[in-house]
């Protein structure tokens, strides 16, 4: 907020003051302002001010060839990329029509399960942090990084992949890669039991998040709440088993669910996921080498590809929750209109302004971490 | 699967009955519907309280310009039958107004202020009007279509001039820039 | 759900674990020697000059608008071979290295290595625009990154074929054997067009192939013959029997077959009916005489072409 645009208001005296949670600051993710009033330490009010990461891309997309967008796109969602190329990827086959490959959807869910254990070790990073743990933070993300190196190698970017183009993806596995990614595998569990003793089975942690920013089931649909913060809740919806897309029917994996909708559930449903998607990606690993095949439909030079009048609603799991995007085509070479629905617009706004009211204010940071809230989604 | 196929038909029937509606079933788990801009609240009501369609997955504004027209697209998800409703309705450009649906859907609240900022869309009895990302901006709703931000960056902000070395070298040559980015795009 | 039982209260002992980390090697590289990048890793651009013929497609691809085209006199210029002394550069300001330029490149000239590291001060700013030549930004070769790949090569390669009457058929009838591009066929055949101009500069009387390329893809094929008709009448026959310079100097020529120049310029003139051709080719003659007389002598290509453009001036 540039200074001149500040201005103080004048109370009248009482016990409440105004804090300005960010958007500089360790205890959320990304920047993010959260200004909460308190009174003690209990908070009374809570307003989100988004806008710190707004760079555009809805209206940037528009002027965009339809290959173009992939560029940009990852850039939606910092912690987790790989959704939104895999969604945006999704949504253009739709209205083009364009059948995307075995070989390449089974590489796609390689892609995007690696891409959700990377993002959960992000974030249950950070909320360690704000609970005051910083070893398992940088546990965390040093483990991240052994997962961003398998990135590098399969995709060529660590971070911001640009793998993944309507009709398929761009490059086949190195050789070995396979082999690297079940030790990789092995090294992740075992690394989950350390995290456990840390962290996860911390009595200090668990007498933390317990009871922490609790929601039920009633409030949870009724707020729009999806991906594992519902499912903290005791309820086993997610998008892979209600509208099974890619190659995830004929996968074998649970839905881990818990039933006290509050930090500590929702974290350890976190944990839960994990551990199934190191399961996915063993089933993966050992069906991807009897796949056969291009990895790419062909599609004409993207230059002069027209898509056909049309609109589509792609709905995609990402590691926060429901991941969707809106495309309308008029026939021509640019889309005419992107809308990016991230998981976090309902989590990181209403649901957290909602939950932090009546907390205390150390705990106001835990509970923006154990929403998954992410910025960079709400501002797009 | 065949449950809710079942369920499926029995909504096929009942918006049948709706005036004015456009019903098309574009797949097991996609089903648009056109209906006017009155009737709108009544089908969402319809679709929560009976159909189960418990959860607002998001609310599109997109701008047909050319037709002096906003198209808003309500997407409305039921977990019971695993399928997403997409209710357009079209209302005028010009006062450019609808109702709120906050009421019926809590996470509206967030979709109605995000298309307010960025189209210009009021929606009556949305708790929230404030801008929310845009609150130092104050020209017109960006996301419309005769805003162009291209003009507008290139008259805002000025591109990176360089003076490389080698350069420089090419041009004592007689050789130089030809196409700049901006004229080379198609 | 797992069998790991995270659910239950650990011992309060339980985080001391984290002091056997004392002895083991850190996650963290030395700084020294940057660690190699991967096999497909997006770095900074190298560019193949001797293969780089200046087409232009990776300006067009860049979504980030980075790409800056630099003629250079020293380099060798042949337009009926269709070769540009230009060179692309490269504003690492706005590049994303997203390696579309890399796939959209006609001929393979551009990739991007596994280099990664540049730094500089602000007043070393212009370090960010470089002329990607085949030793590096560093004048340090570290490998191909990203580069040229069937895999993921954006250019189709592969010409519409052009079905033809069967030599059977062929013996027995004096019709054309070649029968010509449906609408769909040349719609695709269109569309491989990467617009360089490169046709535009060998054609010996510089039609406007890439205009009329874009307007058959279009569905505009009136504005096509406008086009071809600006400067050459005879495009019926052209489309026929031209020994295709374009064709030779197509940038997509040079690692698959050429866009079928000719093949389209003959759909657009056969789709098109004859009174809109003659309304066409007259739209911009002058509706004045200028009272003089031009005799021509010779009535061949070169003669005819020049009374069709005599006439359009009013003499």
């Amino acid at each position: 907020m540039r200074p001149e645009n500040y201005y103080a208001v004048n109370h009248p005296p009482s016990n409440e003051y105004e804090l300005n949670f960010g958007p500089n600051h360790p205890g959320i993710e990304g920047n993010y302002a959260f200004k909460v009033k308190l009174e003690g330490d209990i908070v009374v009010a809570a307003r989100a001010d988004a806008g710190y990461l707004h760079r555009g891309f809805e209206k940037l997309m528009e002027g965009r060839l339809w290959m173009q967008n992939l560029a940009i796109v990852p850039r939606i969602c910092v912690p987790d990329p790989v959704p939104m190329e895999v969604c945006y990827s999704m949504g253009v086959e739709a209205i083009g029509g364009l059948d995307v490959p075995p070989r390449a959807q089974w590489l796609r869910v390689l892609q995007l399960e690696l891409s959700r254990i990377a993002a959960h070790l992000f974030f249950f990073g950070g909320h360690a942090a704000t609970t005051g743990m910083y070893t398992p933070m940088f546990w965390g993300i040093a483990d991240r990084d052994l997962i961003l190196d398998l990135f590098e190698e399969m995709t060529g970017g660590r971070v911001y992949h640009i793998y993944n183009i309507p009709g398929g993806v761009r490059r086949d596995l190195p050789p070995g890669f396979l082999d690297r990614l079940v030790s990789l595998l092995d090294y992740l569990e075992s690394r989950f039991l350390d995290y456990d003793d840390l962290f996860f089975t911390n009595r200090v942690f668990i007498h933390r998040a317990r009871g922490v920013g609790a929601m039920d089931q009633k409030h949870a649909l009724e707020w729009g709440v999806t991906g594992p913060n519902l499912r903290a809740c005791g309820l086993p919806f997610d998008v892979r088993r209600d509208e099974p897309y890619l190659v995830y029917a004929q996968l074998d994996f649970d839905i881990p669910t818990e039933q006290a909708g509050d930090a500590l559930s929702r974290t350890l449903v976190r944990r839960a996921e994990m551990q199934q998607s190191v399961r996915i990606l063993r089933q993966v690993a050992e069906r991807l080498p009897s796949v056969e095949g291009p990895i790419r439909a062909p599609v004409p030079n993207p230059l002069a590809w027209n898509l056909p009048r049309g609109e589509s609603y792609t709905r995609l799991e990402s590691s926060k929750g429901e991941l969707a995007y809106y495309m309308v085509s008029n026939g021509g070479t640019k889309p005419y209109r992107v809308h990016v629905r991230g998981p976090s617009q309902m989590h990181a706004v209403q649901v957290l302004e909602r939950l932090a009211i009546g907390s205390r204010l150390e705990d106001v940071a835990q509970i923006m971490f154990s929403l998954d809230a992410c910025p960079p989604e709400v501002d797009r | 699967m065949s449950e809710s196929k079942a369920v499926s038909h029995w909504l096929d029937n009942v918006l049948a009955e709706f005036e004015g509606i456009q019903y098309r079933r574009k797949s097991q788990t996609r089903i648009r519907v056109d209906v006017d801009a009155d009737a709108l609240p009544a089908l969402l009501e319809l679709l929560q309280g009976r159909a189960g369609y418990v959860h607002l997955s998001a609310i599109t504004c997109v701008d047909w310009m050319a037709e002096d027209q906003f198209e808003l697209v309500y997407h409305v998800w039921s977990y019971e039958t695993r399928s997403l409703v997409s209710a357009h309705i079209r209302i005028d450009r010009d006062p450019g107004r609808y109702v709120s649906i906050y009421d019926i859907y809590t996470p509206a609240a967030f979709f109605e202020r995000d298309i307010h900022e960025m189209f210009g869309v009021y929606f009556e009895g949305s708790p929230d009007m404030e801008k929310f990302i845009l609150t130092e901006w104050d020209g017109p709703p960006p996301m419309r279509k005769e805003f162009d931000t291209e003009r507008f960056v290139n008259e805002t902000y000025a591109w990176q001039e360089y003076h490389p070395q080698w350069l420089k070298e090419i041009e004592e040559e007689g050789g130089g820039v030809t196409v700049r980015p901006s004229e080379g795009a198609l | 759900m797992s069998d790991v039982s995270y659910k239950n209260k650990g011992s309060v002992l339980n985080p001391l674990k984290a002091f056997s980390f004392l002895g083991r090697r850190p996650v963290s590289l030395p700084l020294d020697e940057p660690r190699e990048a991967a096999e497909y890793y997006r770095g900074f651009h190298v560019n193949d000059w001797e293969k780089c013929i200046g087409c232009r497609s990776c300006q067009k691809m860049c979504d980030n608008q980075a790409i800056t085209m630099i003629r250079i006199p020293s380099l060798p210029e042949d337009p009926i071979a269709g070769v540009r002394n230009e060179r692309p550069a490269i504003d690492y300001g706005r590049c994303c290295w997203c390696a579309l330029c890399v796939d959209a490149c006609p001929t393979g000239s551009l990739a991007l290595t596994r280099e990664y590291i540049h730094t500089c001060h602000a007043d070393e700013l212009d370090s960010y625009f470089i002329l990607p030549d085949p030793n590096g930004i560093h004048n340090r070769h570290v490998g191909l990154g990203w580069a040229k790949s069937p895999d993921s090569d954006l250019i189709d390669l592969e010409r519409r074929p052009m079905p033809e009457m069967a030599p059977e058929e062929r013996l027995q009838s004096f019709a054309e054997m070649v029968h010509g591009y449906s609408e769909q066929e040349a719609l695709m055949e269109a569309s491989r067009c990467v617009q360089c101009g490169m046709c535009h500069d060998s054609c010996p009387t510089h039609m406007d192939a890439p205009d009329y390329i874009r307007a058959i893809w279009e569905g505009n094929l009136e504005q096509a013959v406008r086009d071809i008709y600006r400067t050459n009448p005879f495009s019926h026959i052209c489309g026929r029997v031209c020994t295709h310079r374009c064709e030779s100097a197509c940038s997509i020529g040079r690692r698959g077959e050429p866009v079928a120049i000719r093949w389209l310029k003959r759909f657009a003139m056969d789709h098109v009916d004859h009174e809109t051709v003659k309304r066409i080719a007259a739209e911009d003659k002058g509706d004045y005489l200028s009272g003089h007389k031009v005799a021509i002598i010779g009535a061949g290509p070169a003669g005819l072409t020049a009374a069709f453009d005599l006439v359009k001036k009013g003499h």
